[in-house]
């Protein structure tokens, strides 16, 4: 195998090689970390490699595997993990100078759900500080760039992770979303991301302050939406280490793979994304609509009255739960953080507990909206971001021109960028971005869609069904 | 506000200096009339929501 056949290559494509031993484990590890020594210094999608652990799990798979005790689709494959996901014995920084050092003695539940499956891991990828930011410009770490085009961000938070998997520097990686940080990087990187249900996933062994306690979100990016049903499977279930952790079955995945779109109901919600999309959005998500109904799905249009209300919604709420994290740190190493995050932070102790509570309440206004206009229909459709990736120029100046409108790619609430992502951190309702075109220029475009809680396996039908009827899947990169 | 982001400043030993004041005072300013749109009449007798939003 080359690095050639690898871009090409799926969890799904490779998994039946390595089960009949025709592919060594051994020999896909080290093509990946071949593939990541020639391309990191250019892309900075991982912060550590861990070599040393890669070869002894795939030495480890393969002999397994010899002796005819193979473990399943993610046995032998090579994964990244966002670097504010616990690994035992591995640097874990939340992108920060404050953990430069930190080592966990434990894994995330979800890494040791990987490694129990097989999975071998390749090390940990980039993320914007703290994860509170979608650009990936790291102040202590450097700038993730994107593979389509490296003048351009990966977006973020989980910038190291999208880029890693666009480029094939992984099969799969996990990465952490508190207002888009999976689906926005997945999105302008041209691969798959889900955040599910708040409460699917155990969130044990994620670091405090990279998100709000009720907002953040462990996620998968992947080639595929079939390879992301792959990876949730083997993750997802019941973990009483994470009180915020739900006891709900885990339905057989596969089963919503290779499912029809035909006769499900698909909402648009009324006056909220309309003028959020810049006009090459507009044209993708317009055409993957025509192909959804083209499928047999039927549109309906719903209605969440409150919309409007979302941005201070998850920005207030975010912003005092993620504040209390920090308060140790404050105490001891302030000047470790950068100064804008500094600000951010200090700020954000400031907002009364009675508005934290009234933004809870309208939260509560806004799901029972949410809870409604899915029992009119099956999944919501929306842009993932409403622009491709700006420059990282772009965004070390503010603002991008789009359409002739200047943008301004910072705000008091939700940034722009995540005001299709955000409402469904605020709702903990199930999304998943699936790549649905490009610009004229050859950035990928993100379709979102957004399943009822729990409803994982029908957003991943929807996604799956519009994905083989499209071409864009089979594009890569170009990182010769 | 001013004041309140020095007593934090104080209490926490961060040693904001009055520019660093200064600016995170005026974030809180509009974050705060951000947040005014949250008092909204449609919230009498709502509960606010607890934290494992899906499992209530």
């Amino acid at each position: 195998m080359t690095e050639k056949d690898l871009e090409g290559m799926t969890i799904a494509e490779l998994a039946p090689q390595i089960r009949s031993k025709k592919l060594s484990p051994v020999e896909l590890t080290e093509l990946c970390l071949k593939r990541i020594g020639r391309l990191n210094p250019l892309l900075v999608a991982y912060t550590t490699v861990t070599e040393d652990l890669a070869r002894a799990q795939a030495q480890a798979a393969e002999s397994q595997i010899g002796r005819g005790d193979y473990l399943g689709p993610l046995h032998g494959m090579p994964i990244s993990v966002k670097e504010n996901i616990c690994i035992q014995g591995v640097r874990t920084t939340a992108g920060s100078k404050t953990l430069a050092e930190w080592v966990p003695d434990h894994d995330a539940t979800i890494v040791e759900r990987i490694k129990k499956a097989g999975a071998v891991v390749l090390g940990k990828t980039n993320m914007h500080e703290w994860a509170a930011g979608g650009t990936t410009i790291n102040p202590f770490y450097g700038t993730t760039r994107n593979p389509w085009d490296t003048s351009r961000v990966a977006a973020g938070s989980s910038g190291g992770s999208g880029a890693a998997v666009a480029a094939s520097l992984c099969l799969a990686s996990l990465g952490t979303d508190n207002g888009g940080s999976v689906r926005n990087p997945a999105s302008v990187c041209g691969v798959v991301g889900l955040k599910p249900t708040f409460g699917r996933l155990s969130h044990f062994g994620g670091v405090d302050g990279s998100g709000g306690y009720s907002t953040d979100h462990f996620g998968i990016l992947s080639k595929t939406v079939s390879d992301c049903s792959v990876v949730l499977q083997a993750i997802a279930g019941y973990d009483p280490k994470d009180p915020r952790c739900a006891d709900e079955p885990v339905p057989d995945y596969a089963k919503f793979i290779g499912a029809p779109a035909k006769g499900l109901k698909i909402g648009l919600i009324e006056n909220y994304f309309d003028d959020l999309m810049v006009r090459d959005v507009r044209t993708a998500f317009d055409r993957a609509l025509d192909q959804l109904q083209a499928l047999g799905a039927e549109v309906e249009t719903v209605t969440i009255p409150h919309m409007e209300l979302m941005s201070p919604v998850w920005a207030c709420i975010t912003r005092s739960e993620n504040a209390s994290a920090h308060v140790p740190y404050l105490k001891t190493r302030p000047r470790d953080y950068s100064p804008g995050l500094l600000s951010q932070i200090v700020s954000s102790m400031l907002i009364p507990a009675g508005t934290y509570m009234t933004a809870q309440r309208v939260r509560r206004l806004i799901c029972d909206e949410f809870d409604e206009a899915l029992s009119q229909v099956d999944v919501l459709l929306t842009p993932t971001s409403p622009m491709a990736a700006p420059t990282i120029e772009e965004c070390k100046q503010g603002f991008v021109i789009a359409d002739g409108k200047q943008i301004s790619l910072r705000d008091t609430g939700v940034n722009f960028r995540s005001m299709g992502t955000a409402p469904f951190n605020v709702t903990g309702l199930p999304a998943l971005s699936v790549c649905c075109g490009f610009t004229a220029n050859g950035l990928p475009i993100g379709l979102q869609i957004v399943g009822r809680a729990f409803g994982e396996g029908t957003v991943l039908q929807v996604a799956n069904a519009y994905e083989a009827a499209t071409e864009w899947k089979h594009k890569r990169p170009s990182l010769s | 506000m001013k004041e309140a982001v020095r007593q934090i400043s104080e209490q926490y030993r961060l040693g904001l200096n009055e520019e660093e004041i200064q600016r995170i005072a005026q974030q809180a300013e509009e974050a705060n009339v951000l947040f005014q749109q949250l008092f909204i009449d449609s919230i009498d007798g709502v509960m606010p929501l607890p934290i494992v939003a899906r499992n209530r």
